[in-house]
């Protein structure tokens, strides 16, 4: 990893509050966090205690109660809704828990969904070939095994070639097996395009694939540490 | 192709069966929209141009018989365009294999011959300098294949006259071929042929008998009518009247203001209800697409972009069943529009597309669909995407809302699941309700116009004209007479009425009406009142229509002063004893003597109306053809087939058309309000399965939610029915005949049972999509 980092994301002092009163809940609460170009990070946590919403305020899909996001020189936090959606169109890829492919596409069309809104997209074809699904292009998300599925969903969030993938749970409704080989497909993508990735699991073994770990409870960044190699897909084991 | 592109069109295949009946219930409101006021329009535009192309007079006056210099004054009277004088006489026809004649009347041309406010259907018009030569109403001609050098004979003025047929015409005066009680095209025969000729035949030369004015633009009627009645008195004149008393524009006019409700008022009905399903139904579609659409959010898309998606999907809808809508109400306006053909005679009647019908019954289906599908797509874009992608939190459900707990306690966990589910959503429910009640009420609105047509005939024909034949005397005759036609062959009863015409003048204006005269204990002529019950002619005053009172400004009480149109036109002063809500619009009745004492003569009589042995009925009208006092001969089961014809052909197309129409509306509503909740709860219902409940267990909390929500919206729906029809029915004239609103048991039953069939329909088809729901795919996709 390079010396100095250069952040994709930086963010300071984010809260985030649902509710007031009696029923306030602080989903977030003063969090500084940096995402640096090329790397990949795992955010560690047991459930509740925030990662997923801090995932959605990066990638544009939220907004934090309070606190600032930056993407270079563009400030997130005071962000038109059409600025954020640019701003995911141009350089954010998601993954989640539950694929959540649109199931009248097939894999090639559903990563095409994705394509259609950049410029100069990877081809559909070449973005599954990545992830290991060239011989199932044309199969609905029904005939998929869900390894499958979240493999059409990896590829659509890269095909347009943008500098971070978030990951929400990308393993969680796969057993261990199928879990690997998804890894094994963000591990390829990071290698090639040098994406910053960011994964959420609730799994610590997984962390052990990444350059850093951040853990968090309570809506607090409880520790970070850096890793001082990544382990193998392969060789997790859970 | 784009892939979101790809993705509406898999949208629009997968979900066929809910576009297909979405798009139906647009079009069946597009489609009556289209069919009755195009037809409504068709018919105003063909009589409108006609009567404008050929001049139809504004004013009618029958005199004894006037000079021809007496015309030229009339010609002098303020706000009178056009002063046409004519001779008009009465004749009778026999045709081959007719049991009795057809009667008519013989009209004068112009000395030249000139078809003047005539339209020239065959053959050419009459030469002045042959005596015999006649053009022939082409209603009579056509119904009894007469063509021009064929010959006709006929009675008039006590003699037979052999005539030869040059040319059939149609008239503005026959639109619809009437002569009073006579409803039948074969039955009313004029002819028209050049003044000489008829004057020679007559014995009226240099005199005329009948005219016809027009108005200047903006001049009074009533105050020409004074004026005429004024210059014809001394000429016996029976008092001008206007267009409203002329007897086929008075049928062309209330069939098309019954038109005019229906064209003005079903479809506006038609369109609230479809736009109503519509945004009901396809809002529910697109909140099922949230989590769809949250994706393309995160992926980038943008709202417009997604509105875009999502107006599309609406205006494919739209789209479809516009088109459809139009098609369809184009071929069933040809078909309705060539149902008057056969009733009324035009030049030319034909159905045209109206754009701005198309434009506006587009634009209102349109819009409600639009707003539908974007309403719910903006409250599935108001979520930010993270939420709306989240697996939704599970749903909150109460108890008691409804206060059916109880219910819920008794009903084991499949009536809980169901219980729970109405309560949870207690506005979708009455969404469903409402929806389901309006395709319920369509279906009435379409049967209730024939229930009280029966009514009417029922009520009116049968009940209160109990004789088998009514016969109609030239002149009004002493009482006495009454004997002779009692032991008339085949006569099993006779009984006298004396109708005499009076302009009645109340506070309010006057009316020119009819009274008749009765006699109290008689037996054929009765008054009912608005639920059937007989009145009986009071022995002093007049008995008259609620609604005429009411227009004249007259109370029971009051006295009313008449002014006799026949006769000696002597003015007289009646109380008025009693008023009936009647069905029969503006009549008045009064005890035979006391009409008598009161025109200070003896008894008379102007009809005989009787009960006969119908094995001596062909004896009985060969008697009576042959008595020079009788002008007509009514046989009232004759006059209500061909009321019932008439009114019943119009009617049976305009209910079959809106049952049916109703029947499409009732199918998208039923079938689409049981796809959501399908779609909505599979995960529900596939939990069910896995848990080891049996297919048929499962089906029973979805069925059992729409039998529920079907049960709830047929009272609803048979009261918004009644609603409806009493708002159609306010509409018309009441001093026409007044339509009850008759709903009868058979209507409502059938309307339940067309909904009925639609909830089980729709019942076996959700249980067949149950029977093949992917177990697996149900519990993990999120769609």
């Amino acid at each position: 990893m390079a010396s100095e980092p250069v952040p994709v994301l930086s963010a300071r002092g984010l809260t985030k509050v649902y509710g007031a009163g009696a029923t306030e809940v602080r989903a977030l609460d003063g969090v500084d966090f940096v995402l640096a170009a090329g790397e990949i990070l795992a955010l560690l946590g047991p459930s509740g205690s925030g990662k997923s919403t801090l995932l959605n305020i990066l990638g544009g899909l939220d907004t934090p109660t309070t606190g600032t996001l930056h993407h270079g020189a563009q400030e997130l936090t005071r962000a038109t809704d059409d600025a954020l959606t640019q701003f995911r169109r141009d350089h954010v890829g998601f993954v989640f828990q539950f694929y959540n492919l649109v199931p009248s596409l097939t894999a090639r069309e559903n990563v095409q969904l994705a394509a259609d809104l950049v410029a100069a997209p990877m081809p559909p074809a070449e973005a599954l070939a990545v992830v290991g699904l060239g011989a199932r292009l044309d199969h609905f998300p029904a005939q998929l095994s869900g390894g499958e599925q979240q493999r059409v969903a990896i590829a659509r969030a890269i095909v347009k070639r943008p500098a971070m993938l978030l990951c929400d749970e990308p393993t969680g409704a796969l057993d261990g097996r199928t879990g690997r080989l998804v890894l094994e497909a963000l591990l390829e993508v990071n290698q090639r395009f040098g994406t910053a990735t960011a994964i959420i699991t609730h799994n610590a073994v997984i962390g052990a694939m990444a350059d850093r770990v951040v853990t968090m409870r309570d809506g607090r960044i409880a520790s970070e540490r850096t890793n001082p190699g990544r382990t193998p897909p392969s060789a997790l084991d859970w | 192709m784009r892939a979101i592109d790809r993705k509406l069109l898999r949208d629009l295949g997968r979900m066929r069966g809910q576009v297909i009946t979405i798009a139906l219930v647009l079009a069946a409101g597009v489609a009556a929209t289209v069919t009755l006021t195009g037809t409504y329009r068709a018919l105003q535009a063909a009589r409108d141009d006609y009567y404008a192309a050929q001049d139809f007079p504004d004013l009618f006056v029958h005199v004894e018989r006037a000079p021809d210099a007496v015309a030229a004054r009339l010609a002098t009277i303020p706000g009178i365009a056009t002063v046409t004088p004519r001779l008009v006489e009465p004749l009778a026809a026999w045709m081959p294999g007719q049991p009795r004649p057809a009667t008519g009347t013989a009209v004068s041309l112009p000395d030249d011959g000139a078809l003047r406010g005539l339209v020239l259907r065959q053959g050419r018009g009459p030469d002045p300098a042959r005596a015999d030569e006649v053009v022939v109403l082409d209603s009579f001609a056509t119904a009894h294949h007469l063509a021009p050098d064929d010959r006709l004979e006929v009675v008039m003025a006590g003699r037979r006259h052999r005539l030869r047929v040059t040319g059939t015409v149609l008239s503005p005066e026959y639109v619809f071929p009437v002569a009073a009680g006579v409803v039948n095209p074969s039955g009313v025969v004029v002819v028209w042929m050049p003044r000489q000729a008829l004057a020679a035949r007559t014995g009226a030369d240099g005199s005329w008998n009948d005219a016809t004015f027009t108005l200047v633009r903006g001049a009074d009627p009533r105050t020409a009518i004074e004026a005429i009645d004024r210059a014809l008195t001394p000429w016996g004149g029976l008092g001008a009247y206007g267009r409203d008393q002329q007897l086929s524009h008075r049928f062309v006019s209330q069939e098309l203001e019954q038109l005019e409700v229906l064209a003005t008022r079903v479809p506006i009905v038609f369109l609230l209800v479809a736009a109503f399903l519509l945004n009901v139904v396809l809002g529910r579609l697109i909140q099922l697409q949230r989590e769809q659409l949250a994706v393309l959010r995160a992926l980038g898309y943008t709202k417009a972009a997604i509105a875009r998606h999502v107006g599309a999907f609406a205006a494919v809808i739209v789209l479809g069943g516009g088109v459809l809508g139009v098609g369809a109400g184009v071929a069933l306006g040809r078909s309705m529009t060539q149902l008057y053909v056969r009733f009324f005679h035009f030049p030319a009647l034909t159905f045209h597309l109206e754009p701005d019908l198309i434009g506006l019954a587009l634009a209102v289906s349109a819009g409600a669909t639009l707003a539908g599908a974007l309403a719910a797509m903006r409250r599935v874009l108001r979520l930010v995407p993270a939420e709306a992608m989240r697996t939704p939190a599970p749903a909150r459900y109460r108890k008691g809302v409804l206060g059916l707990a109880p219910v819920a306690r008794l009903a084991g966990p499949l009536g809980r699941m169901i219980v729970r589910e109405l309560e949870r959503k207690p506005l979708a429910m009455a969404l469903s309700v409402v929806g389901v009640g309006f395709a319920l009420a369509i279906v009435i609105i379409g049967r209730f116009s024939r229930d009280s047509l029966d009514m009417l005939l029922d009520d009116v024909m049968a009940r209160s004209m109990r004789e088998d034949v009514a016969v109609v005397l030239a002149k009004p005759a002493p009482l006495g007479e009454l004997g002779w036609f009692a032991h008339a062959p085949g006569v099993l009863a006779a009984e006298p009425a004396h109708a005499v015409p009076v302009r009645m003048t109340g506070p309010r204006g006057y009316r020119d009406v009819i009274i008749t005269g009765l006699r109290p204990g008689d037996q054929l002529r009765q008054v009912l009142d608005g639920r059937g019950q007989r009145v009986a002619i009071p022995k002093d005053g007049l008995l008259m229509s609620e609604i005429l009172a009411r227009r004249l400004g007259l109370a029971v009480g009051d006295r009313v002063r008449l002014e006799r149109r026949d006769g000696d036109r002597r003015e007289l002063v009646l109380a008025v004893a009693a008023t009936v809500d009647d069905r029969l619009g503006m009549q008045a009745y009064l005890d035979l003597d006391a009409l008598a004492a009161a025109l200070g003569e003896a008894p008379q009589l102007s009809e005989v109306l009787m009960t006969i042995d119908h094995r001596q009925r062909d004896r009985l009208m060969a008697t009576l053809a042959a008595v020079p006092a009788v002008v007509q001969v009514i046989e009232v089961s004759s006059f209500r087939d061909a009321f019932a014809a008439q009114s019943g052909d119009s009617m049976t197309f305009f209910t079959w058309l809106v049952v049916s129409l109703g029947v499409v509306i009732a199918v998208g509503v039923v079938y689409n309000n049981a796809r959501v909740a399908l779609s909505e709860r599979a995960r529900d219902l596939a939990t069910l399965r896995v848990l080891g409940y049996h297919r048929r267990e499962v089906a029973v909390v979805l069925i059992g939610q729409l039998a529920i929500q079907v049960a709830v919206a047929v009272p609803i729906g048979m009261w918004l029915g009644w609603a409806l029809a009493s708002a159609l029915m306010s509409a018309s004239d009441p001093e026409q005949y007044r339509f009850p609103v008759i709903i009868s048991a058979q209507t409502y039953g059938f309307a339940a049972l067309v909904i009925g069939g639609a909830a089980l329909a729709t019942a076996a088809l959700v249980r067949r999509r149950l029977d093949r729901l992917d177990l697996n795919d149900a519990l993990k996709a999120r769609d």
